[in-house]
């Protein structure tokens, strides 16, 4: 029952939080200068007469309120309108780029989890050489932006190597994940250094507890230490700075796709608010924002399993 | 000793080596002191003075013709075309590929000129009226044949004020079908941009019946476009690529295409782009990114031509008042921009500098000796701070207001040309504010003028569609056109273009634009900047595609293919 109620009252949230950011987005794209005409166009002049006859075409002329209220009462009827620029249904338009997102923040999530927490782990218990040039690397990987770590990429393994393709998100599951390996690896990088960084110190921490001394005392052997006493209590910063590094791929997966030419929702969210084109930009934001509700959902419940201490209680956390 | 030094000037100029080098290698050939320096100042101009074996920048149309056949070419654009619909279609990468689909009644080829397509012939029986016979034989990519109600039905599109291209429409009485293969279109005015037009979208012929069936979901990936071109849309997905696959039975028999199938891959970054094009996993594109050209210049992985380009860069003058309403101003500006510099530095050495505005080239559809005659006679591009100074100190207290330039915000080029402009300013005691236009606004001070209100004068990179001058001139000086902002009135110009408009013999014509052209020079009715020319680049599998502007109204990957057998 509890569980339900944890559900519904995430729920209720998400519905909440949906509407508001979505007033609040259109009325920041509406209040921002410009119109979809100038990409359509390219910004080459056009008579006075055709504006007036597209602007009517797409209800530009009318006031904020309405064309709100206008959008909103067709989004509760399942219908997220046509896209200013392309012409097109807007779930058509999503759909084709949704996939590649998706995959590519989940391969990108896998490695940060994978090799944030090995490395983290390698460098707090082996220290020495190992914990040197681990902190060394992270810390260089911090400091690495998403596209700066994309264009060395494709310099060394494209146009160097010939290993891995500069652009597309190929087709069918090797495929892609040929394609995508650069991208993710240049999305997780500066993730999979934080977490190994936190990983590092979490289980540092741990390590130096007295409980971890008192099972040493009593001559528990230390594979059982490690995973009970000092992994699973260490688990919980770093399922909270992982599940926000994830949730956080979302929005940074625009400046990769950007750069590897893919055809994902966060480069199309930047062209779409580029080019005013409001259905669209509504549609993505208010995807990203469930997407990271769900997500920040998933960690708060991982919090449970992980430390029975903060087991869901009625959905007041 | 002569190929030596061309040798020399193709390598240094292309990049391959520095400048200790060329001094170097210059004196094994003998060449020191005085000569270098001409040398020199013959590579910095672009224009050498030795008969160099790469064209000069911009005079390129052909790039060497394909004799194979290619499975699969794979095209970069630099983003995604908003949709295939050509009455839609107004801009460079629809246009690009959507040339190869849709055919017009005539067409711009790689000399830029116009020549028949869809329609076999033209006679004008009275200055109102223009008939057009249709080509027989041609069919569309569903195998039905193209019908004089076709041409009619599409014709009549553009009608519509929503269609793009419905400005080529304005003196258009009525279009109608007067033989089984014949259709008029009744100006209500003499009009001679109107004919030439039909070489763009504004000709355009699409399947009646399949446009009414698809609405308005026709052009879009859901109702892909069937015309009569030498491709077939194939698939649209969304956001990553768009394929065309060869029509077998293209009409134009003498230009069959030996490309099975083009990918286009939409590609807005313009490092990945020119890394693309560089490890082959892109075979071409046209309009490559000026940032990457020194790289594609220097690559073995393909060639990069300059083609010949209708696209002009000036500056526009917004408004009835302020120093600029100062003919004295005006040209001191121009006289203290250095264009030639601005031509290498903002289009990195792809473009020309630019004399006229309005008239972009001196060789135009018609009239080619008189106008490059008129073109030799034009003041030359060069800085002169003495007069420059000479006349801001005669224009008085209207030099000392500080005046706006507006560049479009995170557009490289336009701020590049706004800083160049400012300091010009700056260095002849004038003073110039710039003020950077939300991209996707900028558009609107072609069309508002509360947009422009505050703002002397804007930064503008345009093309004309057709060699005809005075599609762009008309609108831009004649007294309450819609591009006329600053007000320009000068009845000698008015006169002569009012009669231009009207006038059907070439020689003629040509002659009384360029009288125009003559007066628009000293009167500077708007500042030209630059001539930038095409970058094509083809990869090493593929050749043939035409190197200059057409691209945008030629059906260009037909003549693509494998430079061997």
């Amino acid at each position: 029952m509890r569980i339900a109620a944890f559900i519904t009252g995430r729920l209720a949230g998400l519905v909440a939080t949906l509407l508001v950011m979505s007033f609040i987005v259109y009325g920041a794209l509406y209040v921002a200068p410009g119109s979809p005409i100038d990409t359509i166009t390219g910004g080459r002049p056009l008579p006075p007469k055709t504006i007036a006859a597209i602007n009517a075409e797409y209800g530009f002329d009318k006031p904020f309120l309405v064309r709100y209220v206008q959008w909103l009462g067709n989004v509760l009827h399942g219908d997220f309108g046509q896209s200013i620029v392309f012409r097109e249904n807007v779930s058509t338009l999503l759909a084709s780029r949704i996939g590649t997102t998706a995959f590519l923040v989940a391969y990108a999530a896998l490695l940060i989890i994978l090799f944030g927490v090995i490395l983290g782990l390698l460098s707090a218990l082996r220290k020495g050489r190992a914990d040197t040039a681990i902190l060394a690397t992270t810390t260089v990987g911090i400091a690495t932006p998403s596209f700066v770590a994309a264009i060395v990429m494709i310099s060394v393994f494209t146009l160097t190597l010939h290993w891995f393709p500069a652009i597309g998100a190929g087709a069918g599951f090797t495929d892609r994940l040929w394609h995508l390996t650069m991208p993710a690896a240049a999305l997780a990088l500066a993730g999979t250094a934080y977490v190994a960084r936190l990983t590092r110190s979490a289980t540092n921490e741990e390590l130096g507890r007295e409980h971890v001394d008192t099972a040493r005392g009593r001559g528990v052997p230390e594979p059982l230490i490690i995973r009970r006493h000092v992994l699973r209590n260490a688990l919980i910063p770093i399922t909270t700075v992982g599940g926000l590094t994830v949730a956080g791929l979302i929005a940074g997966s625009v400046v990769v796709e950007n750069a590897f030419a893919l055809n994902g929702l966060g480069s199309y969210l930047v062209t779409s608010v580029e080019q005013k084109d409001f259905p669209v930009v509504q549609a993505i934001a208010l995807l990203l924002v469930a997407a990271f509700v769900v997500v920040n959902t998933i960690v708060d419940a991982l919090y449970g399993l992980i430390d029975p201490r903060v087991r869901v209680t009625g959905g007041d956390r | 000793m002569s190929d030596d030094l061309n040798q020399l000037r193709t390598d240094y100029l292309g990049g391959h080596m520095t400048r200790r080098e060329l001094l170097r290698r210059a004196a094994v050939i003998g060449l020191s002191g005085p000569a270098l320096g001409g040398f020199l100042a013959a590579c910095a101009s672009g224009t050498g003075t030795t008969t160099s074996s790469a064209p000069a920048i911009g005079t390129t149309v052909l790039t060497p013709p394909a004799k194979g056949e290619v499975d699969r070419v794979s095209w970069g654009l630099f983003y995604e075309p908003s949709g295939l619909d050509w009455i839609y279609d107004y801009n460079y990468e629809e246009n690009t590929v959507v040339t190869n689909i849709t055919e017009s009644l005539l067409r711009l080829t790689p000399q830029l000129t116009i020549e028949p397509a869809l329609a076999a012939s033209f006679s004008e029986t009275d200055p109102l009226k223009k008939v057009y016979q249709i080509r027989p034989g041609v069919t569309f990519h569903d195998g039905s044949p193209m019908t004089a109600d076709d041409v009619v039905f599409s014709l009549r599109r553009q009608l519509n004020p929503n269609s793009f291209w419905n400005f080529a429409y304005v003196n258009v009485k009525s279009i109608d079908k007067t033989g089984p293969a014949e259709v008029t279109v009744t100006m209500k005015r003499p009009d001679e941009v109107f004919h030439p037009l039909l070489a763009t979208p504004a000709g355009g012929v699409g399947k009646a019946s399949y446009i009414k069936a698809k609405g308005k979901s026709y052009g879009t990936p859901s109702g892909g476009p069937i015309g009569t071109g030498p491709f077939a849309f194939k698939s649209w997905a969304q956001g990553s690529s768009i394929v065309l696959t060869r029509n077998e039975s293209y009409w134009d028999s003498a230009h069959a295409p030996k490309v099975r199938e083009i990918d286009f891959s939409f590609i807005p970054q313009e490092s990945t782009m020119t890394t693309a094009l560089l490890s082959g996993e892109i075979d071409g594109a046209y309009h490559t990114p000026y940032s990457g050209l020194d790289q594609l210049r220097g690559t073995s992985s393909g060639k990069l031509y300059l083609g010949k380009s209708l696209i002009f860069t000036e500056i526009i003058i917004a408004g009835t008042s302020g120093p600029l309403a100062d003919h004295r101003l005006r040209t001191a500006l121009l006289l203290a921009i250095d264009r030639p510099a601005l031509a290498k530095t903002v289009y990195n050495g792809a473009a020309t500098p630019l004399k006229n505005t309005v008239v972009p080239l001196p060789e135009w559809g018609y009239g080619h000796a008189q106008a490059a005659a008129a073109w030799a006679k034009l003041p030359p591009p060069t800085v002169d701070l003495t007069q420059a100074k000479k006349l801001v100190a005669q224009a008085g207290p209207a030099a000392k207001q500080t005046m706006t330039i507006a560049t479009r915000a995170s557009f490289q080029r336009y701020i590049n040309i706004a800083t160049i402009v400012q300091a010009a300013a700056t260095q002849i005691g004038l003073s110039v504010k710039i003020k950077p236009i939300a991209p996707n606004s900028y558009g609107d001070l072609f069309f508002s003028s509360k947009a422009r209100s505050g703002i002397d004068m804007f930064i503008s990179e345009n093309y004309a569609d057709i060699p005809e001058p005075l599609e762009i001139l008309y609108p831009a000086v004649i007294p309450g056109q819609f591009y006329n902002y600053n007000g320009y009135n000068n009845p000698a110009v008015t006169s002569d273009l009012n009669q231009a408009v009207k006038e059907p013999s070439d020689p003629k014509r040509a002659s009384l634009v360029l009288s125009a052209q003559a007066v628009l020079a000293n009167d500077l009715a708007a500042l030209p900047l630059a001539n930038p020319a095409v970058p094509l680049f083809l990869g090493k599998r593929i050749t043939g595609a035409p190197a200059s502007f057409c691209y945008l109204y030629y059906p260009w990957a037909r003549d693509l293919g494998a430079p061997g057998t």
